[in-house]
């Protein structure tokens, strides 16, 4: 029984600190074109390999575990590092690993760690017909993330899920809550695929489980920063002639910061490795991580306004991002009350042993 | 990161479980269930018995080292213990306050006299001790005590008020903090005594408490005498003591609490299910709530664990009271909604069950440190906020 970090899993961590202190933050990103920083995205590919933890070795990876990501993933949760990290390894690497064939995976997951960037389109109405040998795919998808950029894209159909280039599918972001994570929509005008395109693994349920774990791990780096944020200020932000930090309404209200953020912490880095392991509570135990780190960094995220008083409200500040990605991300890869129904139903409705 | 438990904690799992379906039985079954928070009252003197049972297969002192004539049992041995305690249903213990409390103190101040004296009756179950700390104008600021202890020949003479004293009515000891110093004030010239019950100058008071009974005692010293050597610690040096009891609270006493919320939750679905609440959109997503923190709560403790054989206390260790007291109150709010219309009338089994639940967790928030100062601590010293 041992439920902490490795040794290296603490390395990890501490270098992926080290190294996302150095790239441009989320301000640059928002102030400018929108556009993901190029170079700061060929150094996580790079120097980092992050697009690697996921991959299986025999496919050029690091076959590591998802307990490795959420580390790295806190970490870029933190800064709220702009890069097409997560719509990589959580939707792209983890789509086309779980519903891959050896072939798929070979060609798209050695590209990816090689650099490609990649996603996945679940939401909407696609539709694949047959056409002859091939498929055509007509329809939109919503609420694509990093839809607009991927360079590939693993679409889910009334007929399973396509692996398509994305430069051949028409799309457009559209405007987001959080500046820091593009959302698109990708319309398919009978586009022709041929059918070794199309996936053959079907459960797209656990994809979504997977990477709703790693949006959570996300999560609680972002509950995290804004809880260290904020005290920090506390701390010098003087009012009737002392520190804010020594009133107790203030100290209360960050203690229940700290509340959320360990006790959501404790259920991702569980979730992570129930499902590296195949547990048997996998499936619950990621509803649960989802479900609290979703709830954890939006009201954190609230708190931190708060606390700041006035500067919170800027929009020069970092707390505004973290509050909108907080909402953005609590309605990505099912809502907390999605979550909490499933167990509801796990505990109430059957006669699984939900304990 | 490795969740499991290795094949001896499994065969100790293995072992305890055993020993409490054998022991569980006869006199005893009656009392699983039975004497908890809550429920301190009840069966007192049977699970005094159970105590002494307990006692004789050595499954008391599981914690304290072999040289206290404990079992040195590891932590992770120690919540295996508590779990399948709360899983048999095992009662409230009677022995808690002398085992978790007062028996580690003597083992780190006490004297070898001492430790001779007041171990051994311990782990047997033949006494019983509970805890004089709080006063009525001392609560969460211990610091404010007044009780006051004066050195007359070979004695301590001791008058004061101890309040809140569980297990009064049957113990046959109690420890006492009093002032001992000439112009002792707040931290300075404390004193940690053990003082017998059974004499002319101690007299209890039970509190009859919103729940409608009594689980604890007002405690009232009128002369009340205890020998010179029954100081644990250095005279005038006892709130280094106290501390060190009170870590051994807010450390041991929680650990196996999970299992012991388990059984109430899953009772609660049972009533759920029953009555047609587990329809009700709002009752399942607050269940599903209650059940994921309670997931959680196991896994923050697992996490102290880990950190504790590393020998770090870390921050996460800190949320822990507030995190289950206020857990717990939920759990008894949400009884009462789950009860519906029904909530209004008090009837026997399980609702009435769900009523002490929810009457007795108002108290969770308040003993052991009220939330609010456990916010306070979490404030000053995980976050390092300025007093």
């Amino acid at each position: 029984m041992k439920f902490a970090l490795s040794d290296e899993q603490i390395s990890l961590r501490d270098a992926a600190r080290a190294f996302l202190a150095e790239l441009p933050g989320p301000h640059a990103m928002t102030e400018q074109d929108g556009a993901y920083n190029a170079d700061a995205w060929s150094r996580i590919v790079g120097e980092q390999g992050w697009t690697s933890i996921l991959i299986p070795a025999d496919h050029g990876g690091w076959g590591f575990g998802r307990m490795e990501m959420a580390v790295v993933l806190e970490e870029a949760g933190r800064k709220l590092t702009p890069s097409p990290l997560f719509s990589t390894v959580a939707l792209g690497v983890t789509a086309i690993d779980t519903l891959g064939s050896d072939a798929q995976k070979a060609e798209h997951l050695a590209a990816i760690a090689g650099g490609a960037t990649a996603t996945l389109a679940d939401q909407g109405s696609v539709t694949a017909q047959r056409d002859g040998d091939g498929w055509l795919l007509s329809g939109e998808a919503v609420r694509v993330i990093d839809g607009d950029t991927a360079e590939i894209l693993v679409v889910w159909t009334n007929a399973g899920a396509f692996v398509v280039p994305g430069d051949a599918v028409q799309r457009a972001r559209v405007p987001g809550l959080d500046t820091t994570r593009p959302l698109a929509t990708l319309r398919f005008d009978g586009l022709r695929v041929s059918d070794e395109a199309r996936l053959p693994g079907a459960d797209l349920e656990r994809v979504r489980l997977s990477a709703g774990l790693l949006l959570a791990a996300e999560q609680v780096g972002g509950a995290e920063d804004v809880l260290d944020v904020t005290v920090d200020y506390t701390k010098v932000r003087k009012q009737f002639g002392k520190p804010i930090g020594s009133f107790q309404a203030i100290q209360h209200a960050c203690a229940d910061m700290l509340v959320l953020v360990e006790s959501a912490r404790s259920a991702v880095w569980y979730a992570a490795w129930a499902m590296d392991v195949g547990a048997p509570d996998a499936e619950l135990a990621v509803r649960t991580a989802k479900a609290l780190a979703s709830d954890a960094y939006f009201r954190c995220a609230g708190s931190a306004i708060q606390l700041h008083g006035g500067i919170g409200f800027t929009w020069e500040h970092v707390c505004h991002l973290h509050f909108k990605r907080a909402r953005a991300g609590m309605a990505l890869l099912g809502e907390p009350s999605v979550h909490r129904a499933a167990v509801a139903a796990a505990m109430l409705d059957g006669d699984s042993a939900w304990t | 990161m490795d969740m499991s438990f290795s094949a001896e904690e499994e065969l100790f799992r293995e072992e305890v479980r055993t020993w409490l379906g054998e022991h569980l039985v006869g006199d005893f079954a009656r009392l699983r269930g039975r004497g908890g928070l809550g429920d301190m009252d009840a069966f007192v003197e049977e699970r005094i018995a159970w105590e002494q049972e307990l006692g004789r297969g050595g499954w008391t002192g599981l914690a304290w080292s072999k040289e206290s004539g404990g079992r040195g049992a590891s932590l992770v041995e120690q919540v295996i213990f508590l779990e399948e305690y709360a899983r048999s249903r095992a009662p409230g213990r009677a022995g808690h306050i002398g085992e978790g409390l007062l028996g580690p103190t003597v083992a780190a101040f006490g004297t070898d006299a001492q430790k001779a004296r007041f171990l051994a009756p311990i782990l047997a179950g033949t006494e019983i001790w509970c805890q004089g700390y709080s006063e009525p104008n001392a609560g969460s600021d211990l610091a404010a005590l007044q009780t006051r202890a004066v050195r007359d020949g070979d004695n301590w003479v001791i008058d004061g008020q101890k309040v809140w004293t569980s297990l009064a009515m049957v113990s046959q000891w109690c420890f006492v903090l009093a002032r001992t110093g000439a112009g002792s004030s707040r931290h300075e010239g404390i004193s940690c005594l053990l003082v017998r019950m059974d004499q002319p100058g101690v007299r209890v008071v039970p509190i009859r408490q919103m729940t409608g009974n009594a689980e604890f005692a007002e405690v009232f010293f009128d002369g009340a005498t205890t020998p010179v050597d029954h100081v644990v610690g250095p005279v005038d040096g006892g709130w280094k003591v106290a501390m060190h009891t009170l870590a051994h609270e807010r450390g041991a006493s929680t650990l196996g609490q999970q299992a012991d919320f388990t059984n109430e939750l899953r009772a609660l679905v049972q009533v759920a299910k029953d009555n047609g609440a587990a329809n009700d959109p709002g009752i399942r997503d607050r269940l599903a709530e209650l059940w994921m923190r309670l997931k959680v709560m196991r896994l923050t403790a697992l996490r102290t664990l880990s950190a504790h054989d590393r020998g770090e206390l870390p921050r996460e260790a800190m949320i822990t009271k507030l995190f289950w007291a206020t857990w717990h109150r939920d759990l008894g709010e949400l009884a009462m909604d789950v009860l519906g219309p029904d909530a209004a009338v008090l009837r026997e089994g399980h609702d009435h069950d769900l009523h002490r639940l929810f009457l007795w967790t108002r108290s969770d928030t308040i003993y052991a440190g009220t939330n609010e100062i456990q916010k306070n601590l979490i404030a000053q010293r995980a976050l390092g906020m300025p007093r």
